[in-house]
């Protein structure tokens, strides 16, 4: 929710690409937590210098501060010296200048942000800027990064916290036994210090997880405070911060609700079982509620009412999810609201219990005292189904009576994300020809309708791909396609198609390589310079099967032998089998881990090896 | 004298109505869009509406421009809904007033409902408003409507042509004290009623992006610009201005006669004397960049240094005027985007600038630092350019044709030899490639960036594609020859050579048999395969020419079987050498000699050619894909 548009911000700005390397030569951020008559003043200081060598490297130079209505920004100021001539420019109000923030996914939100532009700068300048902010809401504080896209000569971050205020604090990613810590006990204050030093730029890398994985940052957050002798208790473990999500969605649904009613009625009244109850409620909302994204002040925190979210037909995750969860409710069962991160978020409600370990809010119920997470944010998940961004992730799961647990999201297994292709074909001169049938279920189902939902105009393309995606010499027709969007049954679609100069013939003989898909093939991932892991968005498992009709007059004068390929990363098997006139083939491939490491990418590229190893057998036939 | 006084006088209650009704402006309480006609009924969405009206004043008391948008569209899949169910009232960013918003839907048994104005969010800083249609399902027809009042912007491009079809498209102007110049797809009609300017087009398909095609250039648009009584766009005018006289900002006149006379360019014939001035500007001379601050220039023969890009072009033509060769100035457009305009520049319209040396019929590209003096730049070829002559201070030739340099020209061709690893499970390659011509151009300004950049990936990744297009490859050995810019002048091949091994499978098992994908090695080729259908004319960037020489080795205990898949005649039918793809396979001794040659010898073909085209393209892909069979000798 609100917290990643600060990430994104950042990392906006981390795609600019350095033609020469500005450096940063020093940058530290001070926190000071105080107390005061309303509660806790909770201010920041950072502060920045940074080399640029060359003055066409005019992104390096340019900052971005956001703010929002948890934050204001109190002070800039700055200056650039030429380190030629020591000439000293201060930085001008002018060059400030403050921007609603535009995001993708967001309809409207308060996140704002100053563009911060130095300039005009000669070569061989430092840039040096401070930064004074205000945190006006004690549970909603932010992060530091102690790598970024330019090298980093030094960075320090520091909290000083008048005695009394507890704070909890976490580092993570790449390089945390690097950073220095240092805690200083004063009079009346308490100081607690990161430093690390020497950071190589941050460049990301294709397939790679969320950046948040692998950039050294600390999160930090306030347990408690003292006031009067009492302890104020903020966010001193999952307890509070369950407490205070608990106290926000009180407040809404308030609203009569007599026309969900209505609906959850109509939608329940032939069902047969609660499951069935679910399914009929959670793909209503699918189907007719379509994702706005409103974030703004504690509306990134409060769904809004079920009943105008049903009116309006329209909402954000959290809106979608109180919904769904107030209908359930109607009809009789056990559901609740559940907040999770989903995997861009690297962090666990044990480790860090803040609001930062989140973003995003679902459904979920009880069936059979089976957990079903529903996500109604992707059009197309199946039912029963996280959706895929979630999968393997904690949520924080709202119980009656003010309780709540913390429980894991499934991995769907590759066996329920599964494209099952039936391939018949004959041979005729060079060219092959045939039928072929391709069952599409689980996510791959789903990606395909909503791929098709964002590209309307290519939707012929879309349903070819799923025959031609990785072999473009198919020459394909759709005969005819059941979709099934919402139902447990996979989307079919039948083709006839053909390949061109797909044999080859020899004196008395004809090469045929028998499988025409080839999953993978070109899915491996060079080794040399990787830096960082590779995510997978799902598990998956492709089945082809292949029944060859032998020609007239042929025999088959070689057949390879049946093989396998398995390790931890992905599974390989093609079969080759006679049965009277017809050569059959199984070619199985699944994948079997989501996660995997640089040092594991080479096992994943074994597998991709020997995917494109058993892919190139062939089969000869000769003259009888 | 009355009947002027009338004309006066009608004219200025036009332009006052004219400003109160598009304030007013409303749409009707109960629409009445046209038709869907049977072709669309299958699409997504049909934009119903898509009317634009701007109406600009500008005097002694007035500086505004009132912005009317008014659009509907009928959803027919809900996953659609998405796509159109938020609006934003925004224009050109320089909002001064929203007067008027409404949004409604239209359900499909006629009821009407309206958003309510307090639906309507407003960003803090920039002040739009925005509003999502609510209830929205399948088969509503959302309509809207907003009028902004805005700091006029001079000059803008309004695009028509979405994913889905738009049935009704309008762009009306009214001003007063400025003038409305447009510049509009051929698909758009136009008139005059009631002192408003109507461009109104009717069907307009949904836009597909096609490869090798003006995609840009047909998209459905409409470019305007203001004028306040002159045309300062007009060619005469404009090229006047700009080119009559050189004028430098870093340097004076003096400093660049001291330039000229350092060249020592007497004696040299009118080409020679072209070339060393291009040379050492193009090797010198780089352009201040943006951040950077333009200094003064105290001795321009004194190296490396950088210069404002008018200072550049001006420098040409000063060295020119003061060595009394003759010289135009032709301006061009990029094909891909569109044609020039024969009276004046409009605005937003990527246009480009550069000399024409009429008595030997070559080009100087300063802008262009890839570019030696010569040929024009690729994008130009064939497209039509205005030419400006300075010392007759005027447009000359309004139909000038761009000359389409022969692929003889750009040749791309490559040396293979190939062996088997010592277990017979791999290819290795020893691959020179060369390039001359606009490729060789582009490859040695690249060459000359990836050097001064010394980031080791990107620079490998560039050869690599270089050497092999997209395949995962490893090389070692590389060697680079004739890669300064010099080389350009005498169209002298560029040289690139390396050492390579495949990081994907080329071998194949069959048995005793071995299936070599030899046709790998000229490196990945573009195909079109599942493009089967074409709606627009083919446009390649330059004409050119492939030739391959592959020289494979039989390795020892192995015999030749089978090498017919590399065998190929595809030519273009009428025309046969327009394009095509020819390859030859010849067994010398232990060695297979494969010769291919593929060529395009012009940059257009009519879209009924399009699948003789994809024919040799496919071709070529086909090649790729091909293989020898080895059998193992017993």
């Amino acid at each position: 929710m609100k917290r990643i548009l600060c990430v994104v911000l950042i990392f906006s700005h981390f795609c600019v690409k350095a033609q020469s390397k500005s450096k940063i030569l020093s940058k530290s951020e001070i926190i000071t937590i105080k107390t005061n008559a309303q509660g806790l003043l909770i201010s920041s200081n950072s502060y920045e210098k940074r080399f640029i060598p060359k003055a066409k490297n005019i992104n390096d130079y340019q900052f971005v501060e956001s703010y929002d209505s948890f934050s204001d920004i109190l002070e800039i100021t700055g200056h650039t010296i030429n380190l030629k001539t020591g000439k000293k420019s201060k930085l001008s109000s002018y060059n400030i200048t403050s921007h609603d923030a535009i995001l993708e996914d967001i309809f409207h939100s308060d996140l704002k942000y100053k563009n911060i532009s130095f300039g005009p700068l000669e070569d061989s300048s430092t840039v040096e800027l401070n930064v004074s902010k205000r945190y006006n809401n004690p549970r909603l504080l932010s992060f530091f990064t102690f790598q970024e896209n330019l090298s980093i000569n030094q960075a320090k971050f520091g909290i000083t916290v008048e005695k009394g205020i507890e704070i909890g604090y976490k580092l993570f990613g790449a390089h945390t036994d690097e950073i220095k810590f240092s805690k200083q006990e004063g009079a009346n204050t308490t100081t607690y210090n990161w430093t690390f030093e020497n950071a190589e730029e941050f460049k990301k890398e294709a397939n790679m997880p969320s950046a948040l994985y692998y950039l050294p940052h600390l999160i930090y957050y306030i347990k408690s405070y003292e006031k009067e002798g009492n302890q104020q208790k903020i966010l001193t473990n999952v307890d509070d911060l369950y407490k205070w999500y608990n106290e926000l969605v009180q407040q809404t649904n308030k609203k009569d609700q007599t026309e969900i009613k209505k609906t959850v009625n109509q939608l329940i009244a032939r069902s047969k079982s609660d499951k069935e109850k679910v399914q009929q409620i959670f793909q209503w909302v699918q189907k007719n509620l379509h994702y706005v994204a409103f974030e703004y002040g504690m509306g990134g925190f409060i769904p809004r009412d079920a009943a105008d979210v049903f009116d309006k037909k329209y909402g954000d995750c959290k809106d979608m999810a109180n919904l769904i969860n107030e209908m359930l409710k109607i009809a009789g069962l056990n559901s609740s609201l559940t907040w999770i991160g989903t995997r861009e978020k690297p962090y666990s409600y044990y480790d860090v219990p803040s609001p930062f370990v989140d973003n995003h809010m679902i459904a979920s119920v009880l069936i059979e005292n089976k957990r079903i997470f529903l996500d109604a944010t992707d059009k197309f998940c199946p039912f029963t189904y996280p959706s895929s961004m979630i999968q393997g992730k904690e949520s924080l799961v709202a119980l009656k009576d003010s309780k709540y647990q913390i429980e894991k999201v499934p991995v769907i297994d590759s066996e329920k994300n599964k494209k099952t292709i039936n391939i018949t074909y004959s041979l005729s001169n060079n060219t092959i020809k045939g039928l072929a049938t391709a069952e599409v279920s689980g996510f791959n189902k789903s990606r395909l309708f909503n791929v098709i939902a964002s590209n309307s105009s290519e939707e012929e393309e879309i349903w070819k791909s799923i025959l031609v995606a990785s072999n473009e010499k198919i020459n394909s027709k759709i005969v005819s396609k059941l979709t099934n969007e919402y139902s447990e049954e996979p989307t079919v679609v039948k083709y006839e198609f053909s390949v061109d100069n797909w044999l080859k013939t020899l004196s008395g003989k004809i090469v045929l390589k028998p499988c025409l898909i080839f999953p993978y093939k070109d899915a491996a991932i060079e080794t040399e310079d990787r830096k960082y892991g590779v995510e997978l968005s799902y598990l998956e498992n492709h089945n082809i099967n292949y029944t060859i009709t032998i020609p007239e007059n042929s025999i088959i004068d070689y057949l390879p032998q049946n093989a396998t390929f398995e390790n931890d990363y992905g599974k390989v098997e093609i079969n080759y089998k006679q049965l009277n006139k017809q050569i059959v083939v199984n070619q199985e491939v699944k994948t079997k881990k989501m996660n995997f490491t640089k040092d594991e990418i080479i096992k994943w590229n074994d597998f991709v090896k020997n995917c494109n190893k058993l892919y190139n057998q062939s089969i000869v036939l000769k003259n009888e | 004298m009355n009947k002027k006084i009338y004309i006066l006088l009608l004219f200025l209650i036009v332009e006052v109505a004219n400003a109160q009704e598009i304030k007013s402006y409303e749409w009707e309480a109960k629409p009445n869009f046209q038709p869907i006609p049977e072709k669309y009924s299958n699409q997504p969405a049909v934009i119903l509406l898509d009317k634009r009206w701007i109406h600009t004043r500008v005097g002694q008391y007035a500086f505004a421009t009132f912005v009317m948008n008014h659009f509907a569209v009928k959803i027919n899949k809900a996953d659609q809904i998405n796509q159109f169910n938020k609006v934003k009232a925004e224009d050109n960013g320089y909002i001064r007033k929203l007067r008027d918003f409404h949004a409604r839907v239209i359900k499909p048994n006629g009821q009407i409902v309206v958003l309510p104005e307090d639906r309507m969010v407003e960003r803090e800083v920039d002040k739009v408003k925005s509003i999502v249609f609510e209830g929205v399902e399948a088969g509503d027809i959302l309509e809207y409507y907003f009028i902004l009042k805005e700091m006029p912007t001079t000059f803008s491009v309004e695009v028509y042509q979405k994913e889905v079809p738009v049935l009704d498209a309008q762009f009306i102007w009214t001003a007063s004290g400025v003038n409305f110049q447009i510049e509009a797809s051929p698909v758009f009609s136009q008139k005059k009623e009631s002192g408003k300017n109507y461009y109104y087009a009717k069907n307009i398909a949904p836009y597909k992006e096609e490869p090798n095609a003006c995609n840009k250039k047909e998209l459905v648009k409409l470019f305007y610009s203001l004028n306040s009584g002159t045309d300062y766009s007009n060619w005469t005018y404009l090229l006047s201005t700009q080119y009559r006289k050189p004028v430098f900002n870093l340097f004076s006149k003096s400093k660049a006669r001291d330039f000229i006379d350092n060249l020592k360019l007497d004696g040299l014939s009118l080409d020679q004397k072209l070339q060393k001035l291009d040379s050492y500007i193009k090797q010198n001379f780089d352009f201040v960049e943006r951040g950077e601050t333009a200094k003064k220039v105290k001795d321009l023969n004194d190296g490396k240094q950088k210069l404002q890009a008018s200072d550049v072009f001006d420098l040409y033509g000063f060295t020119m005027k003061e060595l009394d060769i003759p010289y135009e100035v032709v301006v061009g457009v990029d094909r891909f985007y569109g044609d020039i305009n024969s009276e004046r520049m409009v605005y937003a319209m990527p246009h480009e600038v550069m000399y024409y040396i009429p008595e030997v019929k070559k080009f100087i590209t300063p802008y262009e630092k890839y570019l030696c003096y010569g040929n024009p730049m690729f994008e130009l070829q064939s497209s039509k350019g205005i030419v400006y002559s300075p010392q007759k201070n005027k447009v000359i030739n309004r139909d000038f044709i761009f000359p389409v340099i022969d692929a003889q020209a750009t040749t791309i061709t490559t040396l293979s030899n190939v062996t088997l690893n010592e277990d017979a499970s791999a290819i290795l390659l020893k691959k020179e490639y060369t390039s001359t011509g606009y490729r060789a151009g582009v490859e040695r300004q690249q060459i000359k960036y990836y050097k001064e950049l010394k980031e080791e990936k990107e620079t490998q990744d560039f050869y690599k594609n270089l050497l092999m297009e997209s395949e995962d490859i490893k090389f070692t050995n590389l060697k680079t020859d004739n890669e300064g810019f010099d080389a350009n002048y005498s169209n002298t091949p560029l040289k690139v050579s390396a050492d390579i091994v495949f990081n994907t499978s080329t071998i194949e098992d069959a048995g005793n048999l071995l299936v070599v994908n030899i046709g790998k090695v000229i490196g990945t080729q573009t195909n079109l395969y599942q493009e089967e259908t074409r709606t627009k004319d083919v446009d390649l960037y330059m004409t050119k020419r492939y030739i391959h020489k592959i020289i494979f080795t039989i390795p020892e205990g192995y015999s030749l079987e089978s090498y017919e898949s590399l065998v190929f005649d595809k030519k273009m039918q009428k025309n046969k050498d327009n394009a095509y793809f020819i390859s030859s396979v010849k067994p010398q001794g232990n060695q297979l000699v494969i010769d291919v040659e593929e060529s395009y010898n012009k940059i257009h073909f009519k879209k009924e050619l399009y699948q003789e085209y994809r024919e040799v393209i496919n071709a070529s892909a086909d090649f790729f894909k091909g293989s020898i069979v080895l059998k193992k000798k017993n």
